[in-house]
């Protein structure tokens, strides 16, 4: 059940609609049921995957909590291992194998371990991320354990994040799960509206580009140089309009049944460094690496003398190949991560000379220009990188860069027609004055002040868009497959 | 107790404020339609599709005004390259062509049901090639044939079966596009001296090399196309007609590299001998001979006849349904 999908529009409609007129105490397991349901609109069989890991984690929470001393900790390890354990086996079991091969016999070696032929329980990465969260911040004591089987599970299971995040924390979710339910009008509006807009990101921009960057990137050989790099400067547009839109979908939805999600984006592209791209990219996740890996390494190497610069450099390259092989069982999800741990690395130790440089050139007089040139430097980093996250396999992506300047092929876009173009050019230039005057000055705030028929038009305008230029071809969200 | 009221309170409020604005879009939508529907913004929506098209329609117009016609032909655009109006008219034969791009079983069924008045007592032949057994395409074949018949509860039906959001919305702006040019002023025209139904297209020289060229394929099947064709037979049987499966030839090369060719070709005869029909199929090499279709003179591309191969084909055509009794004049 996809969020572009009018399933979805259903179920979101009957669900919400049931939420609110049920009693009080009735409420956690209607929404615990409904997020089963939807959870089983995938492969229904893996919802027994889910519920073991949810009954060992809850369970492993008490026990930590009740624990001293080493017995604590080794709960703790029985929970991690448990969920790393699941996502090895159903993400990382095929990739292991096949680089054991490589590694051991040579290429286009298959031995007699059989592959796994079984398709990704949908959302694994993100829930069991979202599980450890929780057993790991109750060992740190930062959150008690959860007595109530069902305010866990439906922690876990929480439908509009639990196939593609935001990854939330416990502390920030499981007292909204329990607290007293009031009907809060201007928290369904907002989540109303924030749907509305996740649903023109994705529908109208990320979906209308899709076809014709799929085309160029499944078709490498037929195009040119300015084609591929526009139809990488297109997929840079559709993952962030895809995954932010389905953000928007998720925190809208949880918002209108009174839960607030954490954000997830927040204009990554405007970002003037990598470094600051990281803050504004996946949010949840880049946090989830900062609080539960690259903190708990750099406090572990810290103890060891020495070499403080090297060690954070090193930590950021890790924390970043991780990242990398969390988003896909493949080496080009890890050279995506392993470029941008470069790029943030590469930053740190030229600092000072990029600062004398912007000195020199004068730079720095025009702050306007210098950051106009960060930006435009940060997007081309982050797409050059993209090209690996896009590409099927490392062959297609040295292609790509390598025929990034050539001419010969064909010119344009896939079957992008002028008027697809100009749709997706305007959109995105609404999208931007929207995003650029609610980073100045709240929109939504200053919306909200205007009059009901203004306000209704400009939610009338958005809609019509979706319908009149939007593409329902049911595509599926990038995230979904991690 | 006080909070539940409270809560009550503000749903309402809330629930009568969403209708309103509910309404408010509906409207918004309406009068948007309207906008679009001036001929301006003709085609130029991504989601409104008006695909009025000259060979269905001429088809469609001839067919509304042609009295006693005795075989009416349906199927994909194959159909209206491969039966020449031509040939069966010099033996006092009164013909008709319903034909549309890409129409499938799913098409066919509606459009049949739709022009029920049209189809008794007479023999109706059905394409049935190999490569239409699918739901391929059906979104854009449903566009053609309610851009190009007046509206009806089947049409509409059928827009809302495909289940295709573009193809539904298309259908909601068309019924306004028809309130200000109605389809009795669509323009069509001649084309070369075809007659209405027919489409005569030159040679491709090529067709033979680019079939021999192409890699194997599996065709699609669809079990829903099956059940489409024979809600169809039914349909053609309560109205009295009689039904004929006919498959058009195509490129011998081309069906060859279908890999479920024969598969196909054996369901298509099943659902044939389970209803009692004939079924003749061209591109059995038998039957493929007897034509005498020269690859170089006698096709537009792979699979589609040129004029010179639809006036070999239709002659055939003919005589096997003479020599089979399927016709008596």
């Amino acid at each position: 059940m996809l969020f572009n999908s009018f399933t979805f529009l259903a179920f979101f409609i009957l669900v919400t609609g049931i939420y609110f007129v049920i009693p009080s105490k009735l409420r956690m397991l209607f929404l615990l049921a409904a997020s089963c349901f939807f959870y089983m609109f995938f492969v229904p069989i893996y919802i027994v995957i889910l519920a073991g890991t949810i009954v060992v984690d809850y369970f492993a929470g008490i026990f930590i909590e009740n624990s001293e001393g080493k017995k604590k900790k080794w709960f703790l390890i029985a929970s991690l291992v448990t969920n790393i354990g699941v996502l090895a086996v159903f993400k990382y079991y095929n990739f292991f194998l096949d680089n054991a091969y490589f590694l051991f016999h040579g290429p286009g070696y298959t031995g007699h371990i059989p592959y796994l032929s079984i398709l990704l329980p949908i959302g694994l990465s993100f829930h069991t991320f979202q599980a450890m969260s929780y057993t790991i911040e109750v060992y740190r004591g930062n959150q008690k354990a959860e007595r109530q089987f069902d305010v866990y599970a439906l922690y876990i299971m929480f439908y509009p994040q639990l196939v593609a995040g935001p990854i939330e924390r416990p502390q920030n979710i499981l007292w909204q799960l329990k607290k007293e339910f009031h009907f809060d009008y201007n928290m369904v509006v907002s989540g109303l509206r924030l749907m509305l807009w996740g649903a023109f990101k994705k529908i109208v921009i990320a979906d209308r580009l899709a076809p014709h960057v799929n085309d160029v990137y499944n078709n490498l050989p037929k195009y040119s140089g300015p084609s591929l790099i526009l139809a990488t400067v297109f997929f840079s547009i559709q993952i962030y309009c895809d995954f932010s839109g389905y953000s928007d979908i998720a925190i809208g939805a949880a918002r209108v049944m009174g839960i607030d999600l954490m954000k997830n984006f927040d204009r990554p592209y405007s970002s003037k460094s990598i470094s600051e791209y990281w803050t504004r990219w996946h949010i949840s996740l880049t946090t989830w690496f900062r609080d539960y890996i690259f903190y708990p390494l750099s406090m572990s190497l810290s103890k060891n003398r020495g070499h403080g610069a090297l060690k954070l450099y090193i930590n950021l390259f890790i924390v970043f190949l991780i990242s990398g092989l969390w988003h896909g069982a493949n080496w080009t999800f890890v050279i995506w991560g392993a470029l941008h741990g470069f790029y943030l690395v590469f930053a740190i130790v030229t600092k000072n000379i990029r600062d004398e440089i912007n000195t020199i050139v004068g730079l720095n007089k025009f702050t306007k220009l210098r950051d106009f040139l960060a930006q435009v430097t940060t997007f081309a980093l982050v797409s050059f990188a993209l090209i690996f996250f896009r590409a099927k396999n490392f062959h297609d992506a040295f292609y790509v860069i390598t025929h990034l300047f050539r001419y010969n092929g064909l010119v344009g876009i896939g079957s992008m027609h002028v008027l697809d173009f100009f749709i997706v050019v305007s959109s995105v230039i609404i999208l931007e004055i929207v995003q650029y005057i609610h980073a100045k000055n709240n929109i939504v705030a200053s919306l909200t002040k205007r009059p009901l028929m203004l306000r209704w038009t400009v939610y009338a305008a958005v809609a019509m868009a979706i319908i009149f230029f939007g593409n329902f071809g049911n595509e599926k969200f990038i995230y979904f497959q991690f | 107790m006080l909070l539940l009221k409270t809560n009550g309170a503000v749903m309402k409020i809330f629930l009568k404020k969403f209708l309103l604005f509910f309404s408010f879009l509906l409207f918004s939508y309406v009068v948007f339609l309207c906008i679009f529907s001036i001929r301006l913004f003709n085609n130029k929506i991504p989601n409104i599709s008006n695909l009025t098209n000259n060979f269905f329609l001429r088809g469609a117009r001839s067919l509304d005004t042609t009295k006693n016609i005795d075989i009416l032909f349906v199927g994909s655009s194959r159909c209206n390259h491969s039966f020449d109006p031509r040939v069966f008219d010099s033996s006092g034969i009164i013909t008709a062509n319903l034909s549309a791009y890409s129409l499938r079983p799913f098409n066919i069924y509606y459009m049949i049901k739709n022009r029920q008045k049209d189809i008794s007592n007479k023999y109706v032949v059905l394409e049935t090639s190999f490569d239409l057994f699918n739901e391929h395409n059906i979104n854009e074949a449903a566009q053609v044939i309610i851009s190009n018949e007046e509206f009806s509860k089947t049409l509409f039906e059928m827009a809302l079966r495909t289940k295709d959001y573009e193809t539904i919305n298309s259908t909601i702006a068309l019924y306004f596009y028809r309130m200000f040019h109605p389809l009795k002023d669509e323009k069509t025209y001649q084309q070369a001296n075809d007659p209405p139904g027919f489409t005569a297209s030159p040679t491709d020289k090529n067709a033979g090399k680019e079939a021999d060229a192409a890699g194997t394929r599996e065709e699609l099947v669809s079990h829903k196309a099956f059940e489409y064709m024979q809600k169809s037979i039914d349909l053609v049987k309560q109205n009295n007609s009689t039904v004929i499966f006919i498959q058009p030839p195509v490129v011998m090369e081309y069906r060859t590299k279908a890999t479920n060719y024969h598969r196909l070709c054996y369901s298509i005869d099943s659902l044939a001998k389970l209803n009692n029909i004939p079924y003749i199929n061209y591109n059995d090499s038998a039957n493929y001979m007897r034509i005498g279709l020269d690859v170089n003179e006698d096709f537009n591309d792979v699979n589609h006849l040129s004029g010179s191969g639809a006036d070999k084909f239709s002659k055939v055509v003919l005589a096997d349904m003479r020599r089979l009794g399927i016709i008596k004049k």
